[in-house]
């Protein structure tokens, strides 16, 4: 195998951007067919995305080229909008629909690439459980706090073992410190939203035919990982039943140098930003601190000082 | 939460009333704010304070990796980029 060139080096973000275009045209050249860049560094996926996704698939796949290949770079979003994105992709991905991951496409954006018909991922590629993350409030230590519908069952195992062992005391703490029932009710509920998607995408392309094992894959990609951010590599896709493969050497140098260009131009763009956030923070003027909500200053919420 | 991770919430809400939006690069770019999950939690955090709809925008038709999060207020001012 040649030796990667080491990555280019321009120097503005305009000039990156050029860099990546190039790169993208000559992926395409070598698989033959659309491919089509999602890098979503600085935003996730959401349904505003997916409109825009349409727009430029409607001018770019207008010829009726049939073959797309997707490169995917996210860390996930909203699981409704994944799914809604992965049904578009399959309109102009009819004859083949291949999703590309350089290095992250973990949570709905795993839901995504199970859309494919399969997945060419970079040795260090991650996929991740499709367990939605609930965010709540911690009310003593005042912050947000994510967790995933999955430690329900867990925290009520422990309530029972307390109660079971007679630390009634510690038992009944716990449960103050719960969720209103039916509230945790709809977040177990949630983790089916997830499985339900993903048989359905399953079950209709990569895995066409065997439904069965559509139904394994969707179930170990919501309940069978104890984190949200656990590493699903190449190894792993492929051992719990996803079509995956590792990236032939050609493409994955140009996929890498995608990756490499699309991080020093995120890079550049925070230098510019700094920039204009200093000038923007010296025009703050001081009476905007009132309008802040207290939680944010750290003065006592309403209701709870002196308790 | 951390002293520093306050003092970057603050500073992302007022940077947030000031214009009556704010994005996730912004505050990716924020002093103390040194990884994605500490700029999504600042997110989160801005969006549980204040009235909020976050979307997607497309930064310009010509960019390959030119989306942004932006977070903005029900009632922007009308100063607000759009």
């Amino acid at each position: 195998m040649a030796k990667p060139e080491a990555p280019a080096t321009p120097r503005t973000a305009t000039d990156v951007e050029a860099a990546i275009r190039q790169q993208i045209k000559a992926l395409a050249e070598l698989r033959g067919g659309v491919c089509y860049p999602l890098l979503l560094t600085s935003a996730n996926i959401g349904m505003t995305l997916v409109e825009d996704v349409y727009d430029e698939l409607r001018r770019d796949c207008a010829a009726g080229n049939s073959q797309l290949d997707v490169v995917l770079h996210s860390g996930g979003g909203d699981i409704d909008a994944a799914y809604n994105l992965a049904l578009l992709l399959r309109r102009f991905g009819t004859e083949r629909l291949t999703f590309i991951v350089p290095r992250w496409a973990k949570s709905a954006a795993t839901l995504l690439v199970c859309a494919g018909d399969s997945i060419l991922m970079t040795p260090v590629a991650e996929l991740g459980p499709v367990d939605p993350q609930i965010t709540e409030m911690n009310p003593l230590e005042r912050r947000l706090e994510s967790f995933s519908p999955l430690h329900i069952e867990s925290t009520l195992a422990l309530i029972r073992e307390e109660y079971k062992k007679g630390d009634k005391r510690m038992a009944d703490k716990l449960i103050e410190r719960l969720q209103f029932p039916l509230t945790l009710g709809s977040f177990k509920k949630s983790l089916d939203i997830g499985r339900q998607y993903l048989i359905k995408l399953l079950s209709t392309r990569m895995l066409k035919g065997s439904p069965e094992k559509a139904a394994d894959v969707a179930k170990q990609l919501t309940e069978g990982y104890a984190d949200h951010g656990y590493c699903i590599d190449v190894e792993e896709a492929r051992a719990i039943g996803l079509r995956a493969e590792e990236l032939p050497a050609e493409q994955l140098d140009v996929v890498w140098k995608i990756h490499r260009l699309a991080r020093q131009k995120r890079e550049l763009e925070r230098a510019r930003k700094d920039k204009e956030l200093r000038k923007r923070i010296k025009e703050i003027p001081p009476e905007l601190l009132d309008r802040l909500p207290p939680e944010l200053l750290g003065y006592p919420e309403q209701g709870t000082a002196g308790t | 939460m951390t002293d520093l991770e306050s003092l970057s919430t603050k500073i992302a809400a007022l940077l947030l009333v000031q214009r009556g939006e704010i994005t996730l690069a912004d505050i990716q770019a924020l002093p103390f704010v040194d990884s994605p999950e500490r700029a999504a939690a600042i997110a989160a955090r801005l969006a549980a304070a204040f009235p909020v709809h976050t979307y997607q925008r497309k930064r310009s038709a010509s960019d390959a990796t030119s989306w942004d999060e932006v977070i903005r207020l029900e009632e922007a001012p009308a100063h607000a980029q759009d």
